[in-house]
């Protein structure tokens, strides 16, 4: 299904152009790692896309961590929570289905 | 004509030798680069600096059998070169001439230490690995070197007397008779060619110890007006 | 069993898999990565000449090189000492023939018996084989020095691998990882490409936690002109974890200590991976910001935060070009670190720390590589050994050290280091973590250790990656200031 959206990404699947995202790359990327997306996965997304379109970057985890405690409830404001939405790391993860660069550095 | 070929050799692996120590201390170290924790003191580098030149700690830490071998090997080549120094400078002082004397015990000292090191080079899956066929062949040479003239000393092949008047005629350029013996004839050849190929080879690695950054370079401080409680806490 | 269980509890040496490790290769640069750092984006059609001609250059400039080139006598005291080859049992892996990558070509070209007879000692043409050796193998070194310190001659494999991806760059095979985080580092200031109005606003949201926590207005200023120091950390600090609750510990011991600092957006990052690469010229740019940051905010004083390789160049590199800031106060080291801080502080009974905070926790310190082999703290030989062990043990009650030869001097690397730290190299930093994870696991079946403080962000974000592999929690490793900053008392509102 990834392919047939004709789409443009790096060698790790992240989106080369951020325009070029839709919900439906975002299922389809997530379908390509056996992960359905929940409302809750959307929450994340939904705030990376937006805190990316300020400041030109993802927000820090503890950032993300603090936002979705406020929209989902405390207990699940934490990385734990954020680790089992998104397995391979809640800024890594996250970030390719919302179609914002690969965060780099010591990270 | 063998005399010749040796002082010929021995004077092409002075200079080899010379040129690398150059060619070493001409090439800049741009940066500040010690192994740490080094010492911050003079005193404590020296300790460093001999500690490893003589005893070889760190080999000793990484790899104590092959510090066993490495350490009997140069051992005995250290005696070897003092009793080959010996045989033509003939120097008074009883103790060096006591060292010097017993060449047959120095050879075998040197021989179990290659014997051990060409072993591990074999057994060791890790070091035979690494090794180059020219890793072998130096090892194989020099056990035939050493056990050549261990030979000669054993059997008694001929009289060191005759060695000695042979080579310093020779230097002398007076006439003289080679001694015959033909143990004493592959010696010689072998050292020439030790000799000639020994500042290309990795056998030089002494110049190397000594042009080594992480070995040669002290820590030194950041601070500029060091206080008198750093001072005294910096004896290491 | 549990994931743990198939940890050895001693380190064992690996039979040799030849081959084992050679799919392992980091992504090449894309052509705007490369082009950004004036470099060539493919293997260039000259590449052969190009390749020997940097090493030659390379050879006139640096005696280390030459020396470790030439000195190498095979002894093979180093062959059981790298992370990754008794992680992956792959003998290019084993320091002296990772040096042979390198040291073939160079006796090929450049030496009398290598150029007469090749075969007798080991000497080889440069080919695209052995150019593809040299991206995987050079790329399968955390430059760590381990092996340098087992080497009676001191060869240090980091000046080698340098050189090798030096030459890699050169010829257009620069590695994707680390040449994307210099430019950014050099357009944005910091690894992350993280801008200042985002750098502030996550200091803001920190300085909103840390009230919400204690109580206290700890500030985390920013571009804070005249402040006494200017804190250079890794970006790390501001975006992952645990680094940063490492990042509120320093807040916590400036404000207590009543200390005025400030971060830098303009050089907002400690690491510099030019070192990694080789690239001296962008190495020294990236140095310089610090430099001009400085100068600009009028500090007295340069502080580094927790990263291993940044305290490695600003020992080596940046006390030369610091001479260009006249505002610093010479009484202090320059620059300083955290831990030397923090360590003064104690000793001078400036800050108050209750041990008994940490109660909950029964906690080890994995030495940085950089810090332990390439580095100093404090004044005293050993420094950069004692004095993170010294605050720790008044941080907390319950320390415990691991063996001792994977620790201190013979620390082992987090398996991330030198610029390995990207997901596709996930299986060699996970083989690469297993002497480690060795000695921990062993301590930890003895004195039931629940953490590993560490002061890299390196070794902090490798160490979260790979816990979870050999059957330990992400968070059980720790920064070394949230344990200092968790047993603080804060008396200062």
């Amino acid at each position: 299904m990834l392919d047939q959206l004709n789409i443009s990404t790096d060698e790790e699947g992240y989106l080369l152009n951020l325009e070029d995202w839709t919900i439906d790359i975002a299922n389809a990327m997530a379908k390509a790692d056996d992960c359905e997306l929940t409302p809750n996965h959307w929450e994340v997304i939904d705030f990376l896309r937006g805190y990316y379109e300020q400041y030109e970057i993802a927000p820090a985890i503890r950032i993300l961590t603090k936002q979705i405690g406020k929209k989902l409830g405390q207990e699940k404001g934490n990385s734990k929570y954020l680790y089992e939405l998104f397995p391979h790391g809640p800024a890594k993860q996250a970030c390719k289905y919302a179609g914002l660069p690969k965060p780099t550095g010591c990270v | 004509m063998i005399a010749a070929l040796v002082l010929l050799a021995l004077a092409l692996c002075l200079a080899g030798i010379v040129w690398r120590v150059i060619q070493f201390a001409c090439t800049p170290q741009l940066r500040h680069m010690p192994l740490t924790p080094a010492p911050f003191s003079r005193r404590g580098q020296l300790h460093r600096v001999v500690s490893e030149l003589f005893l070889f700690k760190t080999l000793f830490r990484s790899s104590t059998w092959t510090w066993v071998f490495a350490w009997l090997f140069h051992v005995g080549l250290l005696w070897l070169l003092l009793f080959h120094i010996n045989l033509f400078a003939q120097i008074d002082w009883a103790w060096f001439a006591f060292i010097a004397s017993e060449a047959k015990f120095a050879s075998l000292v040197t021989m179990v230490g290659l014997i051990g090191l060409l072993a591990r080079r074999i057994v060791v899956p890790r070091v035979r690995f690494v090794s180059a066929p020219s890793d072998y062949l130096w090892l194989v040479f020099l056990l035939c070197l050493v056990s050549s003239g261990f030979l000669m000393r054993w059997t008694n092949h001929n009289d060191l007397e005759s060695v000695r008047h042979y080579f310093l005629s020779v230097v002398n350029q007076l006439q003289s008779e080679f001694p015959s013996g033909w143990l004493l004839i592959v010696h010689l050849l072998l050292a020439a060619i030790l000799f000639i190929v020994f500042p290309f080879s990795k056998l030089l690695h002494a110049p190397g110890f000594f042009f080594s950054p992480s070995i040669m370079t002290r820590d030194k401080k950041r601070t500029r007006i060091k206080s008198a409680k750093a001072e005294g806490r910096n004896s290491g | 069993m549990a994931k743990s269980d198939l940890l050895p509890l001693k380190i064992k040496v690996p039979e040799l898999k030849l081959g084992s490790m050679s799919h392992s290769q980091p992504y090449q640069a894309n052509a705007d990565v490369q082009t950004a750092l004036d470099l060539p984006s493919e293997l260039i059609d000259n590449w052969k000449v190009v390749a020997l001609e940097t090493l030659g250059v390379e050879l006139k400039q640096s005696r280390a090189l030459r020396v470790y080139l030439d000195s190498c006598i095979k002894c093979g005291a180093c062959t059981d000492k790298c992370h990754y080859f008794l992680g992956t049992g792959d003998p290019n892996n084993m320091p002296v023939a990772r040096q042979d990558l390198l040291r073939k070509v160079y006796r090929r070209y450049f030496t009398v018996a290598g150029k007469l007879v090749p075969k007798l000692v080991g000497a080889e043409d440069l080919t695209e084989d052995v150019i593809d050796d040299w991206y995987r193998y050079f790329h399968q070194c955390s430059q760590c020095r381990r092996c340098a310190s087992s080497c009676p001659i001191g060869i240090d494999t980091a000046e080698i691998s340098m050189v090798g991806r030096r030459i890699l760059d050169k010829i257009g095979l620069g590695q994707k990882y680390s040449n994307q985080i210099i430019s950014k580092a050099l357009t944005k200031g910091n690894n992350l490409g993280l801008p200042g109005p985002a750098l502030a606003d996550t200091l803001e949201g920190l300085e909103e936690d840390i009230v919400e926590e204690t109580g206290i207005n700890v500030k985390l200023p920013l571009d804070q002109a005249n402040a006494d120091i200017l804190l250079v950390t890794p970006s790390a600090d501001f975006f992952a974890e645990p680094h940063v609750d490492g990042l509120i510990g320093y807040a916590k011991v400036f404000h207590e200590a009543g200390l005025s600092w400030t971060i830098s957006s303009f050089a907002s990052e400690a690491a510099n991976f030019g070192l990694f690469t080789g690239n001296k010229q962008r190495l020294e740019e990236m140095a310089e910001r610090i430099v001009q940051a400085a100068n600009e905010l009028k500090v007295r004083r340069i502080v580094f935060g927790e990263c291993g390789h940044a305290w490695r160049v600003a020992c080596n590199y940046l006390p030369p070009l610091l001479e260009k800031v006249s505002t610093l106060d010479r009484r202090y080291p320059v620059p300083q670190h955290i831990v030397e801080v923090t360590h003064q502080l104690i000793e001078a009974k400036q800050i108050t720390l209750d041990a008994s905070k940490n109660d909950h926790r029964r906690i080890t310190f994995h030495d940085s590589c950089n810090v332990a082999r390439a580095s100093q703290l404090g004044d005293v030989p050993n420094g950069q050994l004692t004095i993170p062990r010294e605050v720790l043990q008044a941080s907390c009650n319950y320390f415990f050290d691991m063996a001792p030869n994977t620790t201190g001097q013979n620390t082992f690397c987090c398996g991330g280091g030198g610029g390995l730290l990207t997901d596709e190299l996930s299986e060699l930093r996970t083989a690469g973590a297993k002497p480690r994870m060795s000695a921990f696991q062993a301590l930890h079946k003895k004195h039931g250790i629940t953490h590993m403080a560490a002061m890299c962000a390196i070794c902090k974000s490798q160490f979260a990656q790979v816990f979870p592999h050999y059957g330990f929690a992400l968070d059980q490793v720790i920064s070394v200031h949230q344990i200092v900053g968790d047993a603080l008392v804060m008396t200062k509102s």
